[in-house]
């Protein structure tokens, strides 16, 4: 079975810094993949590579199969099929939560405004963001402005949902329904490739954890395998760094 | 500030020359003749004259919001394929903005008749008026447009290309609609500076306009008041104007305060 996303040998630099290094990873059908690694291990560059916000330098991504190396791929087709959700929501702060949700569909895809509008309010209604359609951004949590952002990504009815760091920006109490969200998702067998700090929700939502570091993957594979029982040490090293921040922070 | 404002005027009023002065350059009576006109010396009203600055305020101003909208959006652009008509755009920007519009107004008017060049040479005072406010007017507005977009930030383009929306959908659903609020302000300024200027043109121009106007009433009664009408006038524009702006940022800001009740 052709995989959903496919990277093969992916190198990133920006001028002399090489951010990727050489990354091989797939996301299978109904996968959800989890990015761990220190900040500036490259995971939002991978993530951003994937759907061609950003130019890999070498190596390849294929896409159910598709190479999209060729200079005849544009971007903005790629990312009609692969949805990425942002670490700082970056909500259309103009457009009200409805028109945020449709502005895809209808430029991107031309789904009439009624269509667009429809599947919309089903996807507020299915989240408990019915009542905020007519809002515009700046009225809405942190945490409600990450779900719309999601929802905003979905309407586009991807095939495959990056997610880079869509908690950090938040309170640590509106973190929960950011990630009940994910895991309704998760359940519903959307395939994702997700860069996270959140350790737990890795452990239990995640069919593979890639731990990077440097632009390298060290370990991957499933969460009780590198989250419990890691077999590198630099892997160990980050869990324990983690664990520890994490119980003084919290 | 008030007391600032009542210190000014009380030295205007306390001041040696504050007869001479009020008769000279405030004199009811011969404001009201520069303003409405005298029919027994055959002079043009200043509110009649005062039209002609006002379309071609009216006139220019579109024009020149329309025209400056894609030399920012070119002089923006960093791809190689339009390196030439940025170079063209970036020198004409530097120009206009450099040369003084009375220089332009004078150059326009007096040198494009004698060129000679069939359809150039051959313009109104009025069409000839709008190129001089246009061209100048232009490059300022460019620049105005041009930082909007600039100060859109960079999120906003990646949550655009996100949602699989091509380079122009971008421009036109993104970057543009956000970067319009950032600039109505300095927009309506520019707006009310080009309605002042519209007095320059009556230099170059044959024609009496709120300006000329006024220095005829001066020449013909010998009193100033009518430039205190011409003044006033202006006033009478511009102040509205820039409370109508003030009152546009104002509703913006509460439409979008007021979503959830609606």
């Amino acid at each position: 079975m052709t995989a959903v996303l496919e990277l093969n040998n992916l190198t990133k630099s920006f001028g002399d810094n090489l951010v990727l290094d050489g990354v091989s990873l797939r996301v299978e059908a109904h996968e959800v993949v989890c990015l761990i690694g220190a900040s500036g291990s490259g995971k939002s560059t991978l993530l951003r590579c994937c759907n061609l916000l950003e130019p890999a330098t070498s190596g390849t991504i294929s896409l159910f199969g598709v190479d999209l190396g060729g200079d005849e791929v544009r971007g903005e087709l790629v990312r009609r099929e692969v949805g990425i959700v942002f670490q700082s929501f970056n909500l259309f702060p103009h457009r009200t939560v409805l028109d945020n949700i449709t502005m895809g569909p209808r430029r991107a895809l031309k789904v009439s405004k009624h269509a667009a509008e429809r599947k919309a309010l089903e996807l507020l209604e299915r989240f408990g963001l019915a009542e905020k359609a007519n809002d515009f951004p700046d009225r809405l949590s942190g945490g409600q402005q990450q779900r719309v952002a999601i929802l905003r990504a979905l309407a586009m009815d991807p095939r495959l949902l990056l997610l880079d760091e869509i908690t950090s920006a938040l309170d640590p109490a509106l973190v929960a329904e950011v990630l009940d969200l994910v895991r309704e998702l998760a359940a519903s067998g959307m395939p994702m490739l997700l860069a996270t700090h959140e350790i737990e929700f890795a452990r239990d939502v995640a069919t593979t954890v890639v731990f990077l570091e440097a632009g390298r993957i060290v370990e991957s594979g499933p969460p009780r395998e590198v989250l419990v029982a890691p077999r590198d040490p630099r892997t160990a090293a980050f869990l324990r760094r983690y664990l520890a921040g994490d119980e003084t922070s919290g | 500030m008030a007391v600032l404002f009542f210190l000014v005027v009380l030295i205007f009023v306390l001041s040696p020359g504050a007869r001479v002065f009020a008769h000279t350059f405030l004199n009811p009576h011969y404001m009201k003749i520069a303003l409405l006109g005298d029919p027994s010396h055959n002079i043009t009203p200043m509110w009649q004259a005062f039209l002609k600055n006002v379309l071609l305020c009216v006139v220019a101003e579109p024009l020149v919001l329309l025209l400056a909208l894609p030399v920012a959006l070119v002089r923006n652009t960093k791809s190689p394929l339009l390196a030439g008509p940025r170079a063209a755009l970036t020198v004409y920007v530097d120009f206009a903005r450099g040369v003084p519009l009375i220089l332009v107004v004078l150059a326009v008017y007096f040198g494009f008749p004698i060129l000679g060049i069939p359809f150039i040479s051959s313009r109104t005072w009025f069409q000839y008026g709008l190129f001089c406010l246009v061209f100048c007017y232009g490059a300022y507005v460019s620049e105005v447009y041009r930082a909007g977009v600039q100060s859109v930030p960079f999120s906003q383009f990646l949550a655009g290309r996100a949602i699989g929306l091509s380079e122009l959908q971008l421009l036109r659903f993104v970057t543009i609609p956000q970067a319009l609020r950032i600039v109505v302000a300095p927009l309506i300024n520019d707006f009310v500076s080009l309605q002042k200027d519209t007095a320059i043109i009556g230099i170059g121009a044959g024609v009496i306009e709120l300006l000329k106007a006024a220095q005829i009433n001066q020449g013909v009664f010998f009193n100033d008041s009518s430039y205190a009408v011409a003044g006033l006038l202006f006033l009478s524009i511009c102040v509205p104007l820039t409370r109508v702006a003030d009152r546009l940022q104002a509703n913006d800001m509460r439409a979008r305060l007021a979503g959830s009740q609606s």
